[in-house]
């Protein structure tokens, strides 16, 4: 890790024009793109099987975080994660298990059954490893794309299946990728989102770069000293608007925009000033045809690590000008741990929910603000607040940052 | 599946081409009407399989050894072709040298320039190592640096970082598909203005992967093993990396463009080339490559379909390239006075076909 740089104020380079109507012309171009919604949603993380204990451990400001039983973790110290421990149901691997749960619930709540998908209905899933570590084996080649097949196999689709892999922007760029496939006509349905599990070979990846947390995982706190490991999956069901509307089917979010970008700077620190995740939360804006005036909640990265926060701030600042500390902003990652190619996809899951239910999940364990980090980030208790348009952000290894912007129905 | 046009369609500027068959897709060129790679079978006579590149990286890139050393297989293949495909640019299209960003902060990447990675191994190679290293040695021991090669967007920030390209970017791991989903995405990506330069292909390095199950790779034993398998189906060494533009500039440096694609999955074999020509509609055919080891009977369907256009076979000429085959077929197609389709398989069912014509 590179030793921490002192950034005072005055040395943050100026934030880049954000022309509003520039905004508008969606990067300049003049192609017409279908709508695309979120009609379905499902979930399996530490606070259970189902979006709604995910959901209620959110509101409720609830850390799920317990001392490992998965595996024999003693060697990593005093640690604390988001396991999942639910009945061990499910096909195939942990990811892919994780998976087939989260998409069944999905379909279930979006009233499609198996044999109603259309056609043209396929996947995206985002991971890091998938199912490529599987215990007292040699990894899987084939595994990182394992997940997204089971769903295939599991669903009989015929359209696009795909896999994305970028660290732990992985569910968010998933989201942006089936999006885009829904936009452009290639697919008429998506089953879409991340899923990952837990394992002693992830934690020491982590413990090796002295990501993690030894004590309590507070985002955005002075006393903030790291991570701590989740796992699970989430997905979504995104169809082309018309057709969701045609069928009468619950139209959770619009999925308006996406934007994504490289740090180009450092493979596992961020850039000091966040100028990646900058330009993937101008992009998703400019995608959306949305202003920075219009965001009225910021679902964060927030990972609880003293890079990352404080970039984070920095590029909010940024992007919002003198607005920055009147929007709301949060991390659910001390409530179910970091659950790295899932986290993006979980928590697009609860911005949709905070549209629907205008309800804004707590950041926890925030008591001692960082002076650095002095935005809204809605420490202590949720609170009640109607969003029409939330962006959610996703940084990751290898320099790689994710944005989506969703709006309510 | 349906299709996806590209108007305007997006120009290929420059390819990076790295195979068995060495620098470049003359190499593969050459060996057409060859006999085929692989063991012997029966009275057909093969040539050896060549699984590596034999080619010093570092010294193709201008660079010492010590600058790729925490680097993995994968990531130097990434970079030498990324290298290539920029190299073959005018010097005012390239994008500026990180050294005009001496603080490494990031804030001064271009914007306009993106990376689009596909592969099938991608990270695994450096999966297997660490999980090996995590179970024969003490934790303190290890080192962290592996550890960060087991994400599988590695190349993807060997090459941000390296050119300091601060556009969109992805990596898809998808199957042997992955390379022309990385290419498509690319263009859509060009369509949309999100970038003006896209850096889009796949790179597979079965090398760094031994001791991973399913690698299509032959191991110790590769005699016996490979006499096992399918020949064609034998992973090799690939990385084809081409640069992907719009615009005026574009338009005056790079012939081949990206028509229209198709994707589906596709696990009966259904797959029908009339129909895919049917969805993508008049194109100036002259060559259909398909860039992946298929089934006989899918492959002799094809050549029955394609209707006396010579079919060429990838595999036939270099081995299994993985993810990398669509992209060094693209690459082929530069090569082609008129127009080519490629069709990407992967024997979980994914299918990926790419319209290119002048």
């Amino acid at each position: 890790m590179r030793p921490e740089p002192s950034i005072p104020d005055s040395s943050i380079p100026r934030a880049p024009a954000i022309d509003p109507d520039a905004a508008r012309g969606a990067h300049g171009s003049d192609t017409v793109r279908r709508r695309v919604v979120v009609t379905g949603m499902g979930a399996l993380t530490a606070a259970g099987e189902g979006v709604l204990p995910f959901w209620r451990a959110c509101i409720e400001g609830r850390s799920m975080l317990a001392p490992i039983e998965g595996f024999d973790a003693r060697e990593f110290g005093p640690l604390r994660a988001g396991e999942f421990k639910g009945p061990a149901r499910g096909r195939g691997e942990r990811a892919s298990g994780f998976a087939l749960l989260a998409a069944a619930e999905a379909l279930a709540s979006a009233g499609l059954e198996r044999s109603a998908l259309p056609p043209a209905s396929g996947a995206v899933l985002g991971t890091c490893l998938g199912d490529a570590i599987a215990p007292a084996s040699p990894p899987v080649a084939g595994g990182l794309a394992a997940p997204a097949l089971s769903l295939a196999a599991a669903y009989k689709l015929s359209g696009p299946v795909s896999t994305v892999s970028v660290a732990c922007a992985s569910g968010t760029a998933a989201i942006a990728s089936a999006a885009a496939c829904i936009g452009r006509g290639e697919a008429d349905l998506m089953l879409v989102g991340g899923t990952d599990a837990l394992s002693r070979f992830v934690v020491s990846g982590f413990w090796l770069l002295r990501a993690l947390s030894p004590t309590l995982v507070r985002p955005f706190d002075q006393r903030r000293d790291g991570l701590a490991l989740g796992e699970g999956a989430g997905l979504l069901v995104l169809e082309e608007r018309d057709r969701a509307l045609r069928r009468r089917a619950p139209i959770l979010a619009e999925i308006a925009g996406s934007g994504t970008a490289g740090d180009a700077c450092h493979m596992t620190g961020p850039s000091p000033y966040g100028d990646g995740v900058l330009r993937a939360m101008t992009a998703a804006l400019a995608d959306a045809r949305r202003a920075p005036d219009d965001i009225g909640f910021i679902s964060a990265h927030g990972t609880g690590t003293r890079f990352n926060d404080r970039m984070e701030t920095v590029a909010i600042k940024r992007l919002l000008g003198p607005r920055a500390p009147l929007v709301p902003i949060d991390s659910i990652k001390p409530i179910i741990g970091h659950t790295l190619g899932a986290a993006g996809a979980l928590e697009a899951i609860a911005c949709v929910k905070i549209l629907q239910e205008g309800i804004i999940p707590p950041t926890i364990n925030l008591t001692a603000p960082d002076p650095e980090c002095d935005l809204d980030y809605v420490p202590g208790e949720a609170r009640r607040q109607q969003v029409r348009c939330a962006l959610s952000t996703s940084s990751a290894f290898a320099g790689h940052n994710a944005a989506l912007v969703l709006e309510g129905s | 599946m349906k299709v996806v046009r590209f108007d305007p369609a997006p120009v290929f500027a420059g390819f990076g081409v790295l195979t068995p068959a060495g620098v470049g897709v003359a190499g593969l060129l050459a060996r057409r009407g060859e006999t085929r790679p692989g063991p012997g079978r029966g009275s057909e006579p093969r040539r050896p399989i060549e699984t590596g590149i034999a080619v010093d990286l570092p010294a193709l890139c201008g660079q010492t050894p010590l600058r790729f050393r925490r680097m993995d297989r994968f990531g130097v293949l990434g970079h030498a072709a990324a290298h290539l495909a920029l190299a073959g640019m005018p010097a005012s299209s390239r994008p500026a040298p990180p050294a005009a960003d001496p603080s490494r902060s990031g804030a001064a990447a271009d914007p306009s320039w993106g990376v689009m990675i596909g592969s099938r191994l991608a990270c695994v190679g450096s999966i297997a190592r660490h999980a090996r290293d995590l179970a024969d040695q003490p934790l303190a021991d290890l080192s962290p640096s592996v550890f960060v090669r087991t994400v599988a967007n590695a190349v993807n920030g060997d090459i941000s970082i390296g050119w300091g390209l601060g556009g969109p970017s992805e990596t898809f791991v998808t199957g042997w598909t992955a390379g022309a989903e990385a290419v498509l995405a690319a263009a859509a990506a060009l369509q949309e203005g999100r970038a003006r330069w896209i850096l889009a292909g796949a790179v597979e390095a079965p090398d760094h992967a031994r001791g991973v199950a399913g690698s299509g790779r032959p191991r110790e034993t590769a005699g016996q093993e490979a006499a096992e398998q399918e020949p064609d189906s034998i992973l090799v060494e690939g990385a084809a990396i081409a640069v992907m533009g719009r615009g005026s500039g574009a338009q005056a440096s790079g012939p081949l463009r990206l028509r229209a694609c198709l994707r589906g999955h596709d696990p009966q074999q259904r797959f029908s080339l009339t129909a895919a020509l049917d969805a993508i509609g008049p194109m100036p055919l002259g060559t259909v490559i398909v860039a992946n080891t298929i089934r006989t009977d899918l492959l002799r369907r094809i050549e029955e379909e394609a209707g006396g256009r010579p079919v060429l076979h990838l595999p036939r000429l270099v081995g299994e390239l993985g993810a990398a085959g669509a992209a060094v077929a693209a690459a082929l197609a530069q090569e082609m006075p008129e127009g080519v389709l490629v069709i990407a398989r992967d024997p979980a069912g994914g299918t990926a076909v790419l319209a290119l014509s002048r």
